[in-house]
């Protein structure tokens, strides 16, 4: 008999009880990270002679421009681009106590564009300051995503000034 | 007095918050940035136009002259005194690759010194005089009557 007790309040334990404790706790203000990414630097690939092709590469980690191929570079400012990544806390200035994690997802291949001409940029990676790696991490609620890519210069290749844009798409976890 | 909640609401309820706690949406942000490129047209010096540019008043001494608008010498460059080492010719003489000799200490310092600016030459065979241009050689010949020939990219800014 007083086994039926016990199980009569267990389970009035459970079936009320907890749903209403769990909904109360949902119901209560959890403060919110709010995540960011913005571009502060441009991927510049500078100056150069196209002769008969090649590529143009810009390293993520170093910046460093090298080419392949019969491509002259010329004295002149490159770099990789930059991204920064945040964190806050409901949106405020405060940033985020606990360090999180995030992947960056491959970024499409894209053309430059002078007029009617293009060159193709492709094999694009990413560099985290704060890891070292392709994937970052918060700490203290930023990072600096570093990114790089190849362009592919045609045979003769027009001259002129190009240009286009890339997509970089980065997963919190 | 019955107070517990019908078995449905219960179920229903813990369907609820499972999901709630189960995980919240994977968050993303994205953004955009831009790329660019400059595709300079040299001025592509020659075989010819070369060796007129290139002279030598006396064998090992070497004057390049570089022209500038119209054809007016935009700089005369005089390398001064006896070419040190041995150049030897670059099989392709019409590719653009970097420049190669075998005595590589030469041929900077000949390169320096036509430059005036003292600018290095770097591995790619490229030399900016600081001046607005930009001289890439493709291959620098000693001739058998000892008189040198050099083949270059020039580049104005």
């Amino acid at each position: 008999m007083k086994r039926a007790v016990s199980d009569d309040r267990s389970s009035v334990l459970l079936t009320t009880l907890f749903p209403l404790a769990l909904l109360v706790a949902l119901a209560s203000p959890v403060a919110a990270n709010t995540f960011s990414l913005t571009t502060t630097d441009a991927l510049e690939f500078g100056s150069f002679v196209a002769g008969s092709g090649g590529t143009v590469t810009i390293a993520a980690a170093s910046g460093l421009r090298t080419s392949t191929g019969t491509v002259l570079l010329v004295n002149s400012s490159s770099r990789e681009a930059r991204l920064s990544v945040s964190c806050t806390v409901d949106g405020g200035s405060d940033s985020c106590t606990t360090s999180s994690t995030y992947s960056v997802d491959p970024v499409a291949d894209t053309t430059l564009t002078s007029g009617g001409n293009t060159m193709p940029i492709g094999s694009f990676s990413a560099y985290s300051i704060q890891t070292g790696s392709s994937s970052g991490q918060l700490a203290s609620g930023s990072d600096t995503l570093k990114i790089g890519a190849t362009l592919t210069v045609g045979n003769n290749q027009p001259p002129g000034n190009y240009s286009g844009s890339f997509s970089v798409t980065v997963i919190y976890q | 007095m019955n107070w517990r909640l019908p078995t449905e609401i219960t179920t229903a309820l813990l369907l609820v918050a499972g999901l709630a706690l189960s995980g919240s949406p994977t968050q993303g942000s994205s953004a955009t940035g831009t790329a660019s490129a400059t595709l300079i047209a040299p001025a592509t010096v020659t075989n010819d136009a070369a060796a007129e540019l290139l002279s030598s008043a006396s064998p090992g001494v070497l004057t390049l002259s570089i022209p500038g608008a119209g054809n007016a010498p935009a700089s005369g460059v005089a390398g001064g005194g006896a070419l040190l080492g041995s150049i030897e010719a670059i099989p392709t003489a019409t590719a653009v690759t970097a420049a190669i000799a075998t005595d590589s200490a030469a041929l900077e310092g000949l390169l320096n010194e036509m430059s005036r600016s003292g600018g290095p030459l770097n591995k790619n065979g490229l030399l900016s005089s600081g001046q607005g241009l930009n001289l890439v050689v493709t291959h620098v010949r000693q001739t058998a009557s000892d008189q040198g020939r050099l083949y270059a990219v020039v580049v104005y800014n």
